[in-house]
């Protein structure tokens, strides 16, 4: 019967009908008990439960709990179909038969879930996952034939049960007891009262027999802690399966259900946190994790004594952190939404759809988790703030981000080349910004720099993948050149993104990416070697040209080629330097121009020199100076001379200007004047005393002529005298 | 015409054979002789390769200090553009100060002696 009877629907329904019969009789009482003392109970629903006298576990020795199997198989003692009084529940008509199987069918399963949770993970199925009367299938079949300790010994029976056997004597037990009925009270006292007096005691037998071996069943343990979590997540949120559709009803059923445990309020608020947390890990539903935050907050105006029912004590095995009744559930809770939380916020972008409105509620459930942790007796100390503690996520949501970004670009080898490594970079410039715009700013209730310091973090994890993944650049090659491009990139968009208050963390990016600069150091070398051996190729090829084609000019410039070359490559050399798409120091700068320095110099050189006889002189235009500012009057009169010596229009032009300057009539001078006046002017030219002067007035042509012959050898320079001679010579 | 720019340049003639040198430097051929080798053109194309290479020189350096300034511009205008970046800037480490200081020599020549010799040569 009880194993047609269970299905997931019927089964949720028997066991919200558990102690309803109690929860009528002790209706007026309670209901006064609520109103005076425990108004914020709700919806009508009982706070406690209060046992029929006869098993009232207050003032006696030994404890009862209300879940455990003791206080079942006691409740199917005492009542009876005669003296039952049918209830509705929910619109359902609870007869005793339906009670008598409900109290069967919880017996079962917790009998089933106790001898569950003691076996090995995976030996066993879920509590849920078969029903009552299915329990000793499953996982249960594996163990039948384990070794002796497995077997079973049952008061009043001769023979040992495996745990197969056992289970399937208790569901036979069970259906007997539940197929026990008689037409009449009269008929029940006459034929049925004694066997199944005797069937009750032969189940309470067989499960001492669990009960000895898992003392903790009878207990508040965790047993009932899970019922209630697993009746919450399918009352709250399984709709198809839970038969009541109101929400509030459902609330109402589990503080029934809670209080039929005997567990405070602060545990019950408690499971529906965590339970609300575990549903949206499964949905992703916003409104979850808000009713999970709307829980945690009742948890932070519950006291801690909200959690420990020391009345809850049994004489049966306790674990020493849950001595103190049910406190050890608030900390196990909120170290499951603590590590839950840590672990979508430590990976905000695997985990998060919406993050710009999921991060922020997570980060607050996280920090009311953590705060409650902290203040709650028994946890564990931590030693990191909440701030620290989100911190802490955002840091290593961002490196997991950059883990997928860099395993994207790996080779099958798990390695990652220069070029996975730029793709990476190029990727991260995008991923910084989104981080910066929707993930990072989630994380700025708890840390106000969340943007910066994930920023930050970026860019010390490319750093380090960049490093591993090239050592250094030796040469100039395209792959350094979209590296820096890349990186380029990246600091831009941190300029661009980082908000003013993180200033701080933005110098530190920046200044982190410049270290990287050093990789591409022996690649600007390497360049500037390659121009310094083109410049020497073509000053050595330009002055060779020189040399051959005699230093000829350009066409309408006064200048020869090598100067243009020249001058030309190294006014290219300058743009390329700083185009050259690599990070560039001062130094690097000046070297070049060095470079560029030294071979002009060289080129000056090439220019001030002759070579004579294969000797090298140079020339010394500081030296030459002074000579041209000797000679310059006299070559000044000498090239006008020569023009009108040698050229047509010279001599014409000279003719004129004789003309011009002829005398009237009749006052022409002589020749022998005029060659006096003449040496007159060349006597003042070459600076000769007024007695010298006069002594030469007299002189005839061929005398001036000897007479400058004299003057030749003696103290007119020898080149004025020397071209003053020819041009008369060249007169003649 | 070249042989009076060999006077000109101040070109002594030969010492005679049967004269021994006296001077070290009476051992170095005559300058005349030297620039006899040397058509005045060629002399002239040299001059003005040097005085134009020394504005070619004046205009590089200028061109390395606008680019190096644009790149400052870049590095620091991407960091911050408030007072501290301004700062930062100016620092001793960022300015790149004298350069292309060997190729001074070019345009001392260029620009004090070379015009006047220039000037000289062409009347």
């Amino acid at each position: 019967m009880v194993n047609s009877e269970i299905t997931s629907k019927g089964k949720r329904t028997a066991l919200s009908l558990l102690d309803i019969v109690t929860q009528q009789q002790e209706q007026q009482e309670r209901h006064k008990e609520n109103t005076a003392t425990h108004n914020s109970t709700a919806h009508g629903a009982p706070r406690f439960q209060r046992l029929p006298e006869k098993l009232s576990h207050r003032g006696k020795n030994e404890t009862v709990a209300p879940f455990a199997l003791r206080y079942r198989v006691q409740l199917l003692k005492i009542h009876r179909a005669a003296t039952w009084k049918t209830f509705l529940f929910h619109g359902r008509l609870v007869t005793f038969d339906i009670w008598r199987a409900c109290q069967l069918r919880l017996i079962l399963l917790l009998a089933h879930m106790a001898i569950q949770m003691s076996l090995p993970a995976g030996a066993g199925g879920g509590v849920g996952g078969g029903g009552v009367g299915g329990c000793g299938s499953g996982g249960l079949e594996d163990e039948a034939g384990a070794g002796s300790e497995d077997r079973w010994k049952v008061k009043g029976e001769v023979r040992d049960y495996s745990t197969l056997q056992l289970m399937q004597t208790m569901v036979r037990i069970a259906e007997e007891a539940a197929n026990t009925s008689a037409p009449s009270p009269e008929l029940w006292n006459t034929y049925c009262e004694d066997n199944y007096s005797v069937v009750l005691v032969r189940l309470e037998h067989h499960l001492a027999a669990v009960r000895q071996r898992f003392p903790w069943v009878d207990s508040y343990g965790p047993l009932s802690v899970h019922m209630l979590e697993y009746l919450m997540a399918t009352g709250c949120f399984d709709e198809s399966a839970c038969p009541i559709t109101n929400r509030d009803d459902v609330v109402g059923l589990l503080r029934t259900v809670r209080e039929a445990t005997d567990m405070s309020e602060g545990v019950e608020v408690a499971a529906l946190a965590v339970t609300c947390l575990r549903m949206y890990l499964h949905s992703r539903d916003l409104d979850t994790l808000l009713l999970a935050q709307q829980h945690l907050e009742r948890m932070q105006t519950l006291p801690d004594s909200a959690f420990n029912t020391s009345k809850s004590r049994s004489g049966g095995f306790i674990p020493p952190r849950r001595e103190q009744g049910l406190a050890w559930y608030k900390v196990a809770s909120l170290e499951e939404v603590l590590s839950s939380l840590r672990v979508l916020l430590s990976d905000a972008h695997s985990y998060f759809i919406n993050p710009i409105d999921e991060i922020p509620v997570a980060v607050q459930v996280f920090v009311m988790a953590h705060a409650l942790l902290k203040s709650a007796n028994g946890a564990p100390a931590s030693a990191l703030s909440s701030e620290e503690e989100v911190c802490t996520c955002l840091k290593a949501s961002v490196r997991a981000r950059f883990s997928a970004i860099v395993d994207a670009q790996a080779r099958p080898d798990g390695t990652v080349n220069v070029e996975g490594c730029i793709d990476a970079v190029t990727n991260l410039a995008e991923e910084v910004e989104v981080e910066a715009l929707h993930f990072a700013p989630g994380y700025m209730s708890m840390v106000p720099r969340a943007a910066g310091i994930a920023v930050l973090e970026y860019i010390i994890c490319c750093k380090q993948s960049v490093e591993d993944s090239v050592q250094s650049f030796r040469t100039l090659s395209g792959d350094a050149v979209r590296l820096w491009r890349a990186l380029s990139a990246l600091q831009n968009i941190i300029g661009r993104l980082v908000p003013e208050d993180c200033k701080e963390e933005a110098v530190e990016a920046l200044t982190t990416l410049a270290g990287l600069s050093k990789l591409f150091d022996r690649c600007v070398q390497s360049w500037m070697d390659d121009q310094a051996s083109r410049y020497a190729e073509v000053l050595a090829n330009c002055i060779e040209l020189e040399k051959t084609q005699k230093w000829a000019t350009l066409q309408d410039s006064g200048v020869s080629s090598s100067v243009v070359d020249l001058f030309h490559m190294f006014h290219e050399t300058v743009p390329q330097l700083f185009g050259l798409g690599l990070p560039l120091s001062r130094d690097d700068v000046l070297n070049c121009i060095s470079q560029v320095d030294l071979f002009v110099m060289k080129y000056c050189n090439e220019i001030m020199t002759q070579h004579y006889k294969d000797k090298p002189f140079r020339m010394d235009p500081a030296g030459l100076i002074p000579q041209f500012q000797l000679k310059k009057d006299a070559l000044d009169k000498m090239t006008g001379q020569m023009q009108e010596l040698f050229t047509q229009e010279g001599r014409q032009a000279a003719r004129e200007r004789k003309e011009l300057t002829r005398a009237p009539k009749g006052q022409e001078d002589s020749m022998k004047l005029k060659m006096q006046r003449s040496l007159n002017v060349f006597s003042a030219s070459s600076n000769k005393s007024p007695q010298a002067e006069e002594s030469k007035s007299a002189a005839s042509p061929i005398a001036i002529l000897d007479k400058a012959g004299q003057m030749t050898g003696k103290a007119v320079p020898s080149c004025v005298c020397h071209d003053f001679v020819q041009m008369c010579g060249m007169a003649h | 015409m070249e042989k009076k720019m060999v006077n000109f340049m101040g070109g002594k003639s030969t010492p005679g054979p049967q004269a021994p040198p006296a001077d070290p430097v009476q051992w170095l051929p005559a300058k005349d002789e030297r620039l006899m080798e040397h058509s005045l053109c060629e002399l002239c194309v040299r001059l003005k390769n040097l005085k134009w290479g020394a504005l070619q020189v004046q205009s590089l350096e200028e061109d390395v200090h606008k680019l190096w300034e644009t790149e400052l511009d870049r590095r620091f205008g991407c960091e911050d553009s408030g007072a501290a970046a301004a700062e930062a800037r100016h620092l001793e480490e960022n300015i790149l100060g004298e350069i292309l200081v060997t190729s001074q020599m070019v345009r001392w020549f260029a620009h004090c002696a070379l015009p006047f010799i220039l000037q000289g040569v062409h009347g």
